[in-house]
């Protein structure tokens, strides 16, 4: 009779699987609107006749209990370089809501500290926040242009992605920004809702009205339960400013040898360039090449690399360097060579605020 | 979790095949209800129930039942069952409640430790979860006038 179809009816589905092994929080959550109903019943027996009565229906609506997740992915600084625009840094929002909301996005410039991030030394110009709308995890813009969240189902997660533009600005290295999302009404498809408002306490419950109820956790600048969640990320400038200055200074002429030597045929003249790094990533594998000016002849073994030197002169502390490019003085912190047109010489790495000089010498034709 | 009424309704009238539904002297009332504990004057923690409010997933609540005799005769056998809502999840007897007895199936009942469960292929041991019908029998007959009380906690999913 039913006995069979209890048993496939209740057994057989899938509803009973997901019950066993998780509790409530990592299983669906009941949709907030459920109306929960309870009625028993009681059979006996009077007199020797036996009889039955069923209970009332006892019911109550489940409310919506509101949370959300926001994260940062990728657990790094963006690398980005000066003057770069749509700069990105990466979120995921989730929606732990029983039931489908809306979420308002907020990207903001914050001046914290956060370990793995830096120090906040600047800000982002035109801060922006864009929505991925085809789920690659990737920017694209003219694609991507949602500037809100629109009807998230429970347990959803969706990308989000804070764009902005890197400023040329002395001494900036770390910016960090927040993303901050507000759990919003529905809304209806394409537009936003209003910000959710937790139901008084000081109002009674209404067993047949959907009330608000915040369940969200704080976080750093996020209080407890007020329906908002913050996570960070930022971008690191690891781009270095170089500049060289080439400066030349006469050495000796065959008439008035080291005394105030003149550039006349016969003159030695050194040629002394300096690089500077002014940050502030650290500039590696740098090369150097000038060629031979006309009229002029290289003095051979005349380059040497090293560090810039005080008082006109080119270089204080440095490796002197053999004309071809073999051998081990090439690697012994610099290297220099001639190849006959063209003196080059090889920087390993020139840290931010520091110079490096290479000098060679010609004589005049 | 969908309340299924058609699943509900086809289980209570299975449970009741045997029996004609017709209404007789005893009365049942379901409510449901919150539990809120205090602290008693005597140092102790009180229990009591409250209507319940702002349910939400993962929230306690307690379904009760009272019955009553409002009849002249003596009522005997009074076997009580009610299905567990489908987006609840049982949980235990109320505080002062006898134990139902359990089932997963609608048709054996028994204690927790001895129902079983297939699936997937395999049977396993049933936990509280699994629970679909709660059903206490009253070993003692109820009196003209007299009433009573069981009630059952729950887990809303």
């Amino acid at each position: 009779m039913y006995k069979p179809k209890f048993r496939t009816t209740l057994l057989g589905g899938a509803v009973f699987a997901a019950s066993i092994t998780g509790t409530a929080a990592q299983a669906q959550q009941t949709a907030a609107g459920t109306a929960v109903n309870n009625q028993a019943t009681v059979s006996y027996e009077v007199g020797g006749a036996p009889a039955s009565v069923s209970s009332n229906v006892a019911s109550f609506v489940v409310d919506k209990k509101v949370n959300l997740t926001v994260a940062e992915v990728g657990g790094a600084p963006t690398q980005t370089a000066i003057n770069a625009t749509d700069q990105v840094t990466t979120f995921t929002v989730t929606n732990l809501t029983n039931a489908v909301q809306d979420f308002r996005l907020q990207a903001e410039q914050q001046l914290v500290s956060i370990p793995l991030l830096g120090t906040d030394n600047f800000n982002m110009n035109n801060l922006r926040v864009f929505v991925d709308s085809n789920g690659n995890g990737t920017y694209e813009a003219g694609v991507d242009t949602a500037t809100f969240i629109d009807e998230l189902l429970p347990e959803g997660i969706v990308t989000v992605f804070v764009v902005a533009d890197t400023p040329n600005q002395p001494g900036a290295d770390t910016a960090i920004v927040s993303l901050n999302a507000i759990v919003a009404a529905s809304g209806g498809n394409g537009s936003l809702g209003a910000d959710l408002v937790a139901s008084s306490i000081l109002s009674g419950d209404s067993p047949t009205t959907v009330e608000t109820v915040f369940a969200d956790a704080d976080g750093l600048l996020d209080g407890l339960r007020n329906g908002q969640q913050r996570a960070y990320d930022s971008y690191r400038i690891s781009t270095a400013v170089m500049s060289l200055l080439k400066s030349a200074t006469t050495i000796s002429d065959p008439v008035n040898l080291l005394t105030n030597p003149h550039p006349i045929p016969g003159a030695v003249v050194e040629y002394c360039m300096r690089v500077s790094n002014a940050g502030p990533g650290a500039a590696n594998n740098i090369t150097l090449t000038d060629a031979v000016p006309a009229n002029s002849s290289f003095v051979p073994g005349s380059i040497s690399v090293g560090t810039p030197g005080l008082l006109g002169a080119c270089i204080l502390l440095g490796t002197s360097e053999d004309d071809n490019n073999t051998g081990a003085d090439e690697t012994d912190l610099y290297g220099g060579s001639f190849d006959g047109t063209t003196v080059r010489a090889t920087l390993p790495v020139v840290l931010p605020g520091t110079s490096m000089s290479v000098a060679f010498r010609v004589s005049v034709n | 979790m969908r309340n299924n009424p058609v699943r509900m309704s086809l289980l209570l009238a299975g449970l009741l095949a045997a029996v004609p539904a017709v209404a007789g002297p005893v009365e049942i009332k379901s409510t449901v209800l919150a539990e809120k504990r205090a602290a008693a004057a005597d140092g102790t923690t009180r229990v009591s129930l409250v209507p319940a409010a702002r349910v939400t997933p993962g929230d306690r609540v307690v379904f009760q039942l009272e019955y009553r005799n409002t009849g002249q005769q003596s009522a005997s056998g009074l076997v009580i069952a009610n299905p567990v809502p489908a987006a609840m999840q049982y949980v235990s007897p109320a505080e002062g409640s006898p134990a139902p007895e359990l089932s997963v199936d609608g048709t054996t009942f028994g204690p927790l430790s001895s129902l079983k469960v297939r699936e997937a292929g395999a049977v396993r041991p049933a936990v509280a979860a699994d629970v679909r019908v709660v059903r206490w029998r009253l070993a003692q007959p109820v009196a003209p006038g007299a009433k009573g009380q069981v009630a059952f906690r729950a887990i809303l999913k």
